[in-house]
């Protein structure tokens, strides 16, 4: 079996910096092999990653000890890496070009391929991958999630011998993510994979390796056979109480019959132009409502309506009052929208600056520890517990969130999940846009789909 | 459809790319040396008619919203030449306009010119024929994109400082965090650049489109009418 990389106590220590990653030991990586990387976050999983893609130290200093060999040779001293595929984890920070024909010409371009060849190899894999109809699009006006698939298949373009993916999946619909997957499947035969993934449901028929790197560095294998695909998280109180005390309740948001189009030249709103086509939505206090749907079906469009960013009228009532007829000022009082990057919410130098210095939530939001720290140096499951905790003010009655699971590990999930919970349980109401459906089936009251413009209740588990 | 988009892709609009560089140049020179009002009109119309030539179509609410917020800078200039200059009351008058419409003919040219320039195509084909070096020319294509990018995180970032403290936020720290997302919007992308390969040596989907003898008439047409602009129009 060929050895594609050999991993000898890799330690590395960002510049400015006081914690290092460290892995202790020799590792080898296999041709052939299929890996999905595991571990706590702030572990070094995507360190670990950018090192075996020569990214570090080529493109980020820091002190580096330790050898990674790329088939025998430092990964240090190869003077191309176009063998390497490395896809990060943000799609939207990683388009080159202006259109997708451009980005997915772009890597074979650099390979000094023909253009003929270039034009052919693209062809082929769009209709692989079902892109056709977005190939002269531009690049910025694409959904997250079909960023993401362009990022990827431009890596896969190259065939690449070592493909090097930091979350995947993180930003697509399970459609999406399900066939990304099967197409990864396809691919990687003769390819060798390293996976880091928090959706590890999608990879339970693809991987051959299971890595676990603990925070000391130490570094555990496991059998897939063994590994539990479908963990679940715990049922929150508030899922299995609050449903039933609730019915009678006073609504606090009210949806009535909610069209709305981008398309400003629309006639007369027919059904198949519109984004969002008579939605019907009724939300109490301490309820939480989940909602999924495919990439760009308008899921965010729709939190966007309801926090008045994105004009709306007669169709929206916060506590029977139409929100158009409420000062945005007075309704933003009792409303907190998340984003899906918590870094949107950061404005000051530290942790107990966001806070005001108030203890009592720091502590509520597990933040104490951190408390002089950077807002930007946290880790992921950090940043969104403080993105959270900014927008937590005792007058806002509903949470509107976007993606919150974005980047959380297991531990994380779970952690966020009791503190929605328990913010549910003092009458907090909460929307939550995700396509994590084990957190959504384990907090939420009820989930709902959104599907060719309708919300239909979704009564069917996936899990 | 699939011959259409494989057969013959077209990134550049029939339009040479060069033309957004020489006619502004034409132009702006002649605005430099033109001394009266009727000389800066002459130029304005030949501008206009030769942008609506090479993009089809003008947006033109963003043309009329600029020269609106221009208004109180002309008359900022209007006022300041005619106080200050030492002369008698009509060539004050005389000066103050003149110096306004220059301004104005100068701003409202270039502004034109630069919303309706294809900055892509144009840095493709700088690129292209080695004039900007690859690495260079990439960085600055990312960086053109990535305005798009930075509006929308500059929206969330001032939709969320609304929602925390109820009012608008127009202190330097909200560019702060602005700089941050730019900083590693520039980290990613750079990163992404690595991973696929950029190479000097590259090739190209995209064969950059020629000179044609319409570009050059096109340019000694505009020559010939600024010279006579200058001469004739007194």
């Amino acid at each position: 079996m060929t050895i594609v990389y050999k991993i000898e106590d890799f330690k590395f220590q960002y510049p400015n910096s006081k914690t290092s990653i460290a892995i202790q030991g020799t590792f080898n990586i296999n041709h052939g092999d299929i890996m999905l990387l595991q571990g706590d976050s702030g572990s070094g999983k995507s360190t670990l990653l950018l090192a075996l893609s020569g990214i570090i130290p080529k493109l980020i200093n820091g002190k580096l000890s330790g050898n990674i060999l790329f088939h025998n040779q430092n990964i240090k001293d190869l003077e191309s890496t176009s063998q390497i595929g490395y896809l990060g984890q943000n799609p939207h920070n990683q388009l080159v070009c202006e259109t997708v024909y451009q980005e997915l010409a772009f890597g074979l371009e650099n390979q000094e391929l023909q253009p003929l060849i270039i034009r052919q190899k693209i062809e082929q894999y769009s209709n692989k991958f079902k892109i056709l109809h977005l190939l002269h699009r531009e690049s910025r006006t694409l959904s997250g999630g079909e960023k993401q698939k362009i990022n990827l298949l431009a890596i896969l373009l190259m065939e690449p011998e070592v493909l090097l993916l930091d979350e995947p999946t993180a930003f697509l619909d399970p459609e999406s993510a399900a066939e990304i997957i099967s197409i990864l499947k396809e691919l990687s035969q003769q390819k060798t994979v390293i996976i880091i993934e928090h959706n590890i449901h999608y990879l339970k028929n693809l991987v051959n390796r299971v890595i676990t790197i603990n925070q000391q560095g130490q570094i555990t294998e496991s059998d897939p056979i063994y590994i539990n695909f479908f963990p679940k998280l715990a049922q929150q109180v508030c899922k299995l109480t609050q449903k039933t005390s609730n019915d009678n309740a006073t609504l606090l948001l009210q949806i009535d019959n909610l069209n709305f189009t981008y398309n400003k030249h629309a006639l007369n709103n027919s059904a198949d132009e519109l984004l969002l086509n008579n939605i019907k939505l009724n939300i109490r206090p301490g309820e939480i409502i989940g909602i999924i749907g495919k990439n760009g079906t308008g899921k965010s469009s729709l939190l966007k309506l309801i926090s008045k960013i994105m004009p709306c009228k007669n169709s929206i009532f916060y506590k029977e009052q139409e929100i158009s007829n409420i000062k945005t000022t007075r309704y933003w009082q009792e409303l907190s929208l998340l984003w899906q990057n918590p870094e949107n919410h950061f404005l000051y130098h530290s942790v107990s600056y966001e806070l005001n210095n108030d203890q009592t939530i720091m502590q509520q939001f597990a933040l104490e520890e951190s408390a002089a720290q950077n807002p930007y140096c946290l880790s992921e499951g950090q940043k969104r517990r403080l993105s959270l905790a900014i927008g937590m003010k005792p007058e806002i009655q509903l949470f509107l969130m976007d993606e919150p699971t974005f980047g959380q590990d297991l531990e994380n999930r779970q952690k966020l999940a009791s503190l929605i919970d328990n913010l549910a349980l003092n009458k907090k109401s909460f929307i939550i846009v995700s396509h994590d459906m084990p957190f959504l089936e384990s907090i939420t009251n009820e989930i709902y789909k959104l599907d060719n413009g309708e919300l239909i209740r979704e009564t069917s588990s996936i899990w | 459809m699939k011959h259409q988009v494989f057969g013959k892709p077209v990134i550049w609009k029939s339009t040479h790319p060069v033309n957004f560089m020489v006619l502004p140049l034409i132009f702006i020179i002649a605005i430099f040396s033109a001394n009266n009002i009727w000389q800066y009109l002459g130029i304005l119309v030949i501008a206009y008619f030769n942008l609506l030539l090479l993009v089809g179509v003008l947006k033109y609410r963003v043309l009329i919203i600029f020269s609106l917020y221009m208004l109180p800078v002309l008359l900022a200039i209007f006022l300041s030449s005619y106080f200050y200059t030492i002369s008698d009351a009509i060539a004050k008058i005389n000066m103050a306009k003149l110096l306004s419409v220059r301004y104005f003919s100068l701003g409202l040219f270039s502004f034109a010119y630069s919303v309706h320039t294809p900055f892509s195509a144009t840095f493709n084909y700088l690129i292209e024929r080695k004039i900007l070096p690859v690495k260079i020319g990439y960085a600055l294509l990312a960086a053109f994109n990535s305005f798009h990018f930075l509006a929308q995180e500059f929206g969330r970032i001032q939709v969320s400082y609304k929602m925390r403290y109820g009012k608008n936020c127009y202190s330097p720290r909200i560019l702060i965090a602005l700089l941050t997302t730019a900083a590693r919007y520039a980290h990613n992308l750079s990163i992404s650049m690595y991973s696929r390969g950029i190479n000097k040596h590259k090739t190209f989907v995209f064969k950059a489109p020629r000179l044609r003898y319409f570009d050059y008439i096109l340019w000694i047409t505009n020559l010939i009418t600024m010279i006579c602009i200058q001469l004739f129009i007194r």
